[in-house]
């Protein structure tokens, strides 16, 4: 099967700087202090955020800054083939990932000696999983109130026979590579860089550069959602 | 279940108006708050179902796969349930935190439906002694407010309800083994019966002799003690258990028995009726968590 057709066109109909369609929506539940929910294309995925709150062992207390604490799971569904464990070493070294991301971006010396738990549930994953996850813990931080420096937005891009692809599934990733960059978008700075198989050093400056437009598209979906949301809140002026 | 610290005044006044006849949220004594219902979310699984009742919300997915049998039971299909206590549900759940409570979850359920009337195992054989398919089906709990048995119940019988599973075509054989055709066709769908798939109704004891039905987190932190009760469609008990560090008096274990079953005849009915009402819906869209 091949990623690209003749006529430009890939496995689901897109040209091959087209970014998926995204829809993602704030405060689904009560119970945490935010929550988010984030579709792109068919990676879905769940994020909620507890705290800024008391820290649960205080061998992990800083009273500087807050401490920030990330745990990713799967569900059983969300590839083709069954997932036995729910959380298992790739999980828990993405969920390092994802820690590392936010440390960035959350002003944590206005929480000193607090903790800031982010808990994403991957319900189904179709490429770009990693960015999804940023993306909604981004959005469910905000729904927080959490203080962020900046958005963190993230997005996937990859190359495919010296074409680059953004926003690549599960199984265009699967025949060539798969980079996840994650910027914050109004200073325009690179958060994470992160490159699975292999990519060819010529072409990491383009696919990179790719991966930061598509970025920025990202950001706009979200931040528009996010007014949205404040709008129907009455948080901000209907005639902004 | 819940991390909650109620002060002994809450506490006081949650108990004195179920004495009353009203619970703080206005409901009364045997009253379910809103259920919300919707099948088909998951592509990706055979079968899959949303539960939301009040607070609590979980995610039922169901895969089938084909195994050989064990050799105590070689033309029966099997059923497997795995419960996931999400962190997201409740802090306490990060990591193995919500083990204890998944545990007790998915032998709950499993000894729901170990009854062969519950479910016919023997319809899920496909070659006796050879193969048979394994329904997988897994528990999700992403929201937990209270009564978490009701709901994971409910769940899993609009899930196997929901459930889709091709049609498998024996091909031929091959030098002993046999070769299977899966069928492509998306009418062509074997279907599980749910027509005695039992329900589970969860009592709580929150004074001498009141219970109340679809506790909320609170009223779970006032009362000491619940029984839990499996009613089919017809009103037969498979299985109770009564959990929590407490006691009953026989009469109102009794009590509890026989409203349970009589609400369980009623929940299955509405249930079911939902269900086909969905079904009926032309070119549905599912609204999932958007």
């Amino acid at each position: 099967m091949e990623v690209i057709s003749p006529e430009g066109l890939r496995q689901d109909g897109r040209t091959a700087l087209c970014l998926r369609d995204i829809s993602c929506r704030l405060g689904l539940y009560e119970r945490p202090n935010g929550s988010a929910y984030i579709e792109m294309g068919n990676t879905k995925v769940l994020a909620a955020v507890y705290g800024p709150r008391e820290v649960r062992s205080l061998s992990k207390q800083n009273l500087d800054e807050c401490v920030i604490q990330c745990e990713m799971s799967r569900i059983a569904a969300c590839q083709g083939e069954r997932v036995r464990r729910p959380r298992d070493q790739r999980t828990r070294a993405l969920s390092l990932q994802i820690a590392g991301v936010f440390h960035a971006a959350i002003r944590k010396t206005k929480y000193p000696g607090s903790q800031i738990d982010i808990y994403v549930q991957v319900l189904q994953a179709d490429g770009g999983v990693t960015s999804a996850c940023i993306n909604a813990s981004t959005l469910a931080l905000v729904h927080a109130g959490v203080e962020l420096v900046d958005y963190v937005v993230s997005c996937t891009a990859s190359i495919n026979k010296s074409m680059p692809l953004l926003d690549v599934t599960q199984q265009e990733s699967a025949s060539g590579c798969e980079v996840t960059v994650s910027i914050l978008p109004n200073k325009g700075s690179v958060v994470s860089l992160d490159c699975a198989h292999t990519l060819h050093l010529d072409h990491l400056d383009e696919v990179v550069d790719l991966a930061m437009k598509g970025c920025q598209q990202v950001y706009k979906a979200m931040s528009q959602e996010v007014e949205t949301y404040l709008q129907d809140k009455h948080a901000i002026m209907s005639h902004r | 279940m819940a991390d909650i610290s109620l002060s002994e005044a809450e506490k006081r006044y949650i108990v004195d108006g179920v004495k009353l006849g009203i619970r703080v949220d206005g409901r009364e004594r045997l009253d379910y708050r809103q259920l919300e219902i919707e099948t088909g979310l998951v592509s990706t699984a055979n079968g899959s179902a949303r539960v939301r009742l009040g607070c609590t919300d979980v995610l039922i997915t169901v895969k089938m796969e084909m195994e050989p049998p064990p050799p105590q039971q070689p033309n029966d299909g099997q059923i497997h349930f795995f419960v996931n206590c999400s962190a997201n549900a409740a802090p306490e759940f990060e990591g193995r935190g919500g083990e204890d409570l998944a545990t007790s979850l998915s032998a709950m359920l499993d000894r729901l439906y170990s009854s062969p009337l519950s479910l016919d195992t023997s319809r899920l054989c496909v070659v006796p002694g050879k193969h048979v398919k394994v329904l997988y089906v897994d528990v999700e709990i992403l929201e937990c407010g209270g009564n978490l048995f009701d709901t994971v119940s409910l769940g899993v019988k609009a899930a196997l309800w929901a459930t889709r599973m091709p049609r498998i075509y024996i091909t031929g054989e091959d030098g002993g083994e046999l070769e299977f055709m899966v069928s492509d066709n998306p009418q062509e769908v074997d279907r599980v019966d749910v027509s005695n798939a039992p329900i589970l109704i969860t009592h709580l004891r929150i004074t001498e002799n009141l219970t109340v039905i679809d506790p909320t987190p609170e009223e779970e932190c006032c009362g000491p003690v619940q029984v839990v009760v499996g009613v089919t469609p017809k009103g037969l008990i498979t299985t109770t258990q009564q959990l929590g560090a407490g006691t009953f008096a026989p009469q109102t274990l009794s009590a509890s028995l026989k409203s349970a079953q009589e609400l369980g005849v009623k929940i299955h009915h509405q249930l079911m009726q939902r269900l086909l009402q969905e079904e009926s819906i032309p070119n549905r869209k599912t609204k999932g968590f958007l």
